[in-house]
């Protein structure tokens, strides 16, 4: 047996570690994995599909997963899906008129459009055509994406509740509109571990003009022990925080320091028998690799000239979308559960037909060469790949800002699956004339959330975390569905 | 097996009744076998267990009802099926004998059919609840029903009641009343305790629990040489004295009350919220009571002629967040800062989950929706805006706020006053006698004015409590959407609860003070849990935020209800509770683990030994910074912004962390300034809360990124090296004297001599190296003129090496 901080014997005193740990990471209110009451026998690494470098909360996973790891392009801002990929030939038509009260309903819409006198119709600026053999529909602006299509699922009537981008962002990260509760990537590497010995589990980075906060907070542990949170790779400086030595401490020097701490610390552990000093000591040896390991993934020297060009020529400059794109793949391949990049910059709530070439400019490339090079590599077999943001844009036009700008839309927007187990080629859900109300096969976000875990083996309802009393979901206790038409 | 198995010999001997009963059970294939086998243990347990521990409904009983059962049928009435409520005894226990338990026959009741029933229609809990029952859960079940299944109030909700303290076998170890409880505890568990620490130990343990800070060497040996007997004693009345006693407490407070410079949302602007920080830290080193220190904060305004102080105290309610964000809608933003209010006075007073009655009634408490919104409705009148609005809400003073004078501003009052009044005085005396000091003087008032003036427009903008004249409406939210409203409510409080004065206003500050009405069973018991969960590392309730019916049960709840007691009678002193665990020999236990108790107590919850645990993150860089010497202990003021990576906020759009410079990057890290959405890094590191809402209990995790902030962070290097100048002026100058000393400022013990050993090895190695590397020396030193003689930059580069080692030291970062 292991536990999250390394190799530990099975004596009595590590048995009691290990239940310190528990109870901590618990915060204190005991460790409830639903799974882990149904196949109390189960917990060994390897033979269920979980982590091998550190414990996992699920002793074994609910189903066979098909998918290992995500890497979560995450688009910040809310992209207008009406000029990426739902094509509305019927908006175009009503393009200046005002979009009907029949399609408008009673929805909210924000206190930026709520007192405007009309919604007048917006059709896209920019041509669409269909492509790949599955036919999907993308419009001009991603000549890249376009070549891969039959690689994609896109979801097409995906819904989310809150109208504002705070809200919505920590939605669709955690489940939940209100900050507190853990996002995403901090479940996944709380039920199924890490895969990685020397890299954290859930790894963060951002990039693109921030037009709307990209905070921490984001990809925040919530009520999960803080080992779970993303780990955020900064684009300049050290890419993990803290990883460099001082000038005149070299890596030589760190390991003799690491050594005497260590040593150190087995001398007090004998004295006062505290098995939380063991952590610590492994804790500072995988300290001591992430040095060596870190500054080695982030070296893309090692890549051909053929796949850095895949990627254009941004690829060479960190903290741009191509790079972490390729970081992402790196990071990926070493066994790390979860990259998720955000890239800010969608909120166009005016000059669609300017903005939307700049963001799609330094982004449809790299997404491309992203799962080209996975699928080259056969890691897209069990790598779910993910893009899209937190809501999409109206079909009408936000007056007050130039007329050519939409405003922020929570009722149906797109976002686009590929690998890990989900059917590609295919598009799933319709939006009606105006891609204003969804016409059929509604995704809400807890179902988007259950499906993803449905792929990554997990079980959404028995997936728990106790806290306040309750045995929380990510999902929460709203009715949700697992999407079964998008799996393979 | 082994114990089963005797078990099960002894049965035969004695119980062929329940031979018959295991008969009854065995009537079904496979899926029953499991069941029949579950059903065998649970039985024979029974049969045989004639000293069978005390079912205690509260701890054994309600707890598993609650989460194994309450969803269906428990409070929430909406929810109920098959009109059976386990929470209500009259619902279970039916006076005509069709309940679902007969008191006193296990197998004849209901219950324990449908928990072991074989076929998945029948048992309970249903199979697509995913909630199953254990075996030991199955017997305290039938053990409680065999009892004659007693229900009882839940005992937080029962009034407090001062117990007499036990008699135990070994009184020699009792030092005060407390003890008389763990020690009862004990030894009913068959644990002994442990012996003193050493006097080393318990002033480092003592000063980090009531300072944050450890002790200087000049304190310890203060005490080491004090030969009298209450040495340790007055020991703890120097650290209870001292002014960094009131930051500790504030620092704990904070993440009660959710203390944020930034208003937590989107854009995260700047807000003044430290004069109320400083008030806190005030407060507490003045032992205000704590009624009236929570009566201020929560309802400060509303005190008739309200001081400033008070207004300021009752910027609490305000340290909600703000939504700034533009399209935003006031309306939603509004529900949610009083939902927040309402779900901090619930955690941080009351002990209970009222938030989880948000959307629904509570599933375990008696806390109806409805009940929720009552409370709700005390706190949804502050005058404030409710969110951006269409443009956005940023970088502005959210409204109402009141402008601070600073100590600055208040000196300046005071010299222009004296100026104006001495220019007064001579005019009087000698009308110009000497027209040079009157121009003198008044160009100094002139002067004064000026920077007075100049000093109000940037005196810092406390947001405070402000009631509105007449109270926004309230209602019940349906499932907590603020769009969808239920019936109108009136201010009240839970059923469960004392109610509320019948005469007088019913606000915030009639709210507050029903929270210290002599009858309130939850303030004082959950106050002093937190008090001893700061000295004893967990609560004596260990889920310190949550005292109901799912919440853990205490673990000394005498002792509990002694100190709530005690607590109420002192007059809500804080000091005096917290002197009153300090002063047990239970507090100044060794926290040595001998690995004796690890199958009775794993988790060391009876004390027999003092728990050893790590420090809160503010409380490892003070250390660090403490040790090194460079630590600023100046109190209060604005937040300061000490290093953090440069790059840290890119990718934020608007904000700046202008490095403080000079002492103002070594204060206390509760001065930090507190970013709500982007937390300084080396406190997220170490489970510091973001403070979004309120936050009881942080948690202590331990891992590599942890070990990289105290090996590199540049403040933890900047300690390592200022540590190292003062190794090296530091008399004796040998080498074993010096790394002695060092080990010491930093552990507050001396090393022994395999640790020495270590320590000297590493020197050693590390000068050898440094005098071949001259460049890597100087490199390393160059923060000093030191390093300019190459011999001098290698002795004290070592030094830095020896430094760094130490405060990495898991000794350094825990409390033991």
């Amino acid at each position: 047996m292991q536990n999250c901080f390394g190799d530990l014997k099975e004596t009595t005193e590590f048995r009691v570690a290990r239940r310190d740990f528990l109870t901590r990471c618990a915060g204190g209110f005991g460790l409830i994995a639903a799974g882990s009451l149904l196949y109390p026998e189960l917990g060994i690494a390897g033979s269920t599909g979980l982590a091998t470098h550190s414990t996992a909360a699920l002793d074994a996973l609910h189903h066979t997963p098909t998918a290992k790891r995500v890497i979560y392009l995450f688009q910040s801002g809310g992209p207008s899906q009406l000029d990426l990929f739902d094509h509305k030939p019927r908006l175009n038509q009503h393009n200046g008129q005002d979009v009907p009260k029949s399609i408008l309903g009673t929805q909210r819409v924000t206190l930026m459009t709520r007192n405007q006198g009309n919604f007048s119709a917006y059709g896209s600026p920019f041509q669409f055509a269909q492509h790949g053999h599955s036919g999907q529909w993308f419009s001009e602006l991603l000549p890249h994406m376009a070549k891969t299509a039959d690689l994609w699922c896109f979801v097409k009537a995906m819904q989310t509740e809150p109208i504002n981008h705070d809200p919505a962002v920590t939605f669709i990260q955690s489940g939940r509109q209100l900050p507190g509760r853990p996002a995403f990537g901090s479940w996944l590497h709380y039920g199924l571990g890490s895969e990685c010995a020397d890299l954290p589990a859930y790894i963060v980075m951002t990039s693109g003009s921030p037009d709307q906060p990209i905070v921490s907070r984001y990809w925040h542990n919530g009520y999960l022990p803080a080992k779970h949170q993303g780990v955020q790779f900064q684009s300049t400086g050290d890419p993990v925080l803290y990883l460099s030595n001082p000038t005149g401490i070299d890596h030589r020097a760190r390991g003799q320091i690491v050594d005497a701490v260590s040593q150190l610390n087995r001398i007090k552990q004998t004295k006062i028998g505290d098995p939380e000093i063991e952590a610590r000591i492994d804790a500072f040896q995988m300290a001591y690799k992430m040095q060596v390991t870190v500054p080695h993934v982030i070296d893309f020297s090692d890549e051909p000239k053929h796949v850095l060009e895949m990627y254009g020529p941004e690829v060479h400059k960190p903290g741009s979308y191509a790079y972490q794109c390729l970081l992402a793949r790196r990071l990926s391949e070493r066994g790390v559960r979860f990259v998720q990049l955000f890239h800010a910059g969608w909120d166009h709530h005016q000059d669609i037909p300017g903005g939307m070439r700049r963001q799609t400019a330094s982004t449809d490339q790299a997404t491309a060469a992203l799962v080209m090079d996975l699928k080259q590599r056969g890691l897209l077999d069990d790598t779910l790949v993910i893009w899209g943001g937190e809501f999409g844009r109206t079909a009408y036009t936000q007056t007050t800002q130039g007329a050519n700008g939409r405003d922020h839309h929570p009722r149906c927007f797109t976002m686009a699956l590929a690998g890990g187990g989900i059917k590609a080629g295919f598009s799933y859900g319709e939006t009606d004339d105006f891609g204003y109300n969804i016409a059929a096969n509604a995704v809400h976000v807890r179902d988007f959330h259950a499906t993803l875990l449905r792929c990554l083996g997990i079980d959404h309802q028995r997936f728990t975390f106790r806290f306040q009393g309750l045995d929380d979901k990510l999902t929460g206790v709203d009715p949700v569905k697992i999407v079964h038409d998008i799996l393979a | 097996m082994d114990c089963l198995f005797t078990h099960r010999a002894v049965w035969h001997a004695r119980a062929p009744k329940n031979f018959l009963c295991l008969c009854d059970c065995f009537h079904s294939a496979s899926s029953g076998l499991v069941i029949f086998v579950l059903a065998c243990e649970a039985l024979l347990f029974l049969a045989h267990d004639t000293r069978a521990a005390e079912i205690i409904f509260d701890r054994d009983i309600r707890p598993l009802l609650a989460e194994k059962c309450f969803a269906c049928h428990g409070p929430d009435a909406q929810e109920v099926k098959g009109d059976l409520r386990l929470d209500l005894q009259d619902s279970v226990l039916k006076k005509d004998g069709t309940g679902a338990i007969v008191p006193g026959d296990a197998k004849a009741s209901e219950l324990v059919r449908r928990v072991l029933s074989p076929d998945d229609g029948e048992r309970m809990p249903p199979p697509d609840s995913h909630k199953t029952l254990t075996t030991a859960e199955i017997q305290s079940l039938q053990q409680w029903i065999e009892q004659g299944a007693i229900y009882s109030e839940h005992w937080a909700f029962l009034p407090t009641q001062r117990p007499v303290p036990p008699d135990v076998r070994t009184p020699h170890f009792i030092r005060n009343a407390i003890d008389s409880f763990v020690l009862a505890a004990l030894e009913a568990n068959g644990l002994q305790p442990s012996t003193q620490a050493e006097p080393e130990t318990l002033m480092r343990r003592v000063s980090l629990d009531v300072r944050g800070l450890p002790p200087t060497l000049a304190e310890l040996d203060e005490y080491l040489h004090d030969k009298q007997p209450d040495a340790y004693e007055r020991m703890v009345e120097r650290m209870l004295a001292s002014p960094h006693y009131g930051e500790k407490m504030a620092l704990l407070w904070m993440d009660l009350a959710r203390y944020g410079d930034t208003s937590g949302y989107h854009l995260d602007s700047t807000r003044d919220s430290w004069p109320w920080r400083d008030w806190v830290i005030e407060a507490y080193n003045a032992n205000m009571p704590f009624d009236r220190f929570s009566i201020e904060q929560l309802g400060g305004d509303l005190i008739p002629n309200s001081t400033l102080q008070q207004k300021i105290a009752s910027g609490f309610n305000r340290n909600a967040r703000f939504n700034e964000e533009g399209g935003a809608d006031p309306d939603e933003w509004l529900v949610r800062y009083a939902i927040d209010r309402t779900t901090t006075l619930g955690r941080v007073w009351l002990g209970l989950t009222l938030n989880c009655a948000e959307c629904h009634s509570h599933k375990y408490d008696p806390i109806s929706q409805k009940e929720f919104y009552e409370i709700y409705a005390f706190f949804n009148s502050l005058e404030e805006e409710g969110a951006g609005g269409e443009g956005g809400f940023h970088n502005k003073p959210v409204p109402p706020v009141i402008a601070v004078p600073t100590r600055q501003h208040l000196q300046l009052e005071k010299e222009l006053l004296e100026c104006e009044q001495q220019l007064q005085a001579q005019g009087q005396e000698t009308p110009a006698r000497d027209p040079e000091i009157a121009r003198v003087g008044a160009a100094r008032a002139g002067e004064l004015r000026e920077k007075l003036g100049a000093s109000s427009a940037r005196l810092p903008l406390q947001m405070i409590s402000v009631e509105m004249p007449a109270s926004r409406p309230a209602f019940v939210l349906l499932r907590g959407d603020f769009q969808n409203r239920g019936e109108p409510v009136q201010r009240s409080v839970p059923a469960i609860l004392p109610p509320l004065p019948v005469a007088g206003q019913r606000d915030r500050l009639a709210l507050a003070q029903w929270l210290f009405d002599p009858r309130h069973p939850l303030t004082a018991r959950v106050t002093v849990n937190r008090l001893w969960a700061q000295l004893l590392g967990r609560g004596i309730v260990e889920t310190v935020g949550d005292f109901g019916r799912v919440g853990r049960y205490p673990t000394h709840p005498k002792l509990l209800d002694w100190l709530a007691v005690e607590f109420i009678e002192s007059g809500w002193d804080t000091k005096h509770v917290l002197r009153l665990i300090l002063h047990s020999a239970a507090y100044r236990q060794a926290s040595i683990n001998h690995h004796r108790n690890d199958e009775v107590d794993p988790h060391n919850q009876y004390l027999s030994r003092a728990p050893r645990y790590r420090l809160m993150a503010e409380e490892i860089r003070d250390g660090a910074l403490h040790t090194a010497g460079l630590l600023n202990e100046e109190i209060g003021g604005p937040p300061v912004f000490p290093p953090q990576p440069q790059n840290y906020y890119a990718g934020k759009s608007g904000w700046k962390w202008d490095v403080s410079v000079g002492e103002a990057a070594h204060r206390r890290g509760l001065y930090t300034f507190w970013r709500r959405t982007t937390l300084y890094p080396t406190f997220v590191i170490f489970d510091a809360p973001d403070r979004s809402e309120c936050s009881v209990q942080r948690p202590r995790t331990n891992t590599p990124l942890q070990a990289l902030a105290t090996l590199n962070d540049p403040q933890f290097v900047e300690a390592a090296k200022a540590f190292a100048l003062r190794v090296w002026s530091d008399a004796p100058a040998d080498l074993d004297g010096k790394l002695t000393t060092a080990f010491r400022r930093a552990t507050a013990r001396l090393p022994d001599s395999p640790e020495l050993d270590v320590l000297r090895v590493l020197y050693e190695q590390r000068l050898e190296h440094y005098r071949s590397h001259p460049e890597e020396a100087a490199a390393l030193t160059d923060f000093h003129p030191l390093a300019n003689k190459p011999a001098d930059a290698a002795t004290l580069a070592a030094w830095v090496n020896v430094t760094n080692t130490i405060l990495n030291l898991d000794e350094c970062i825990v409390r033991e």
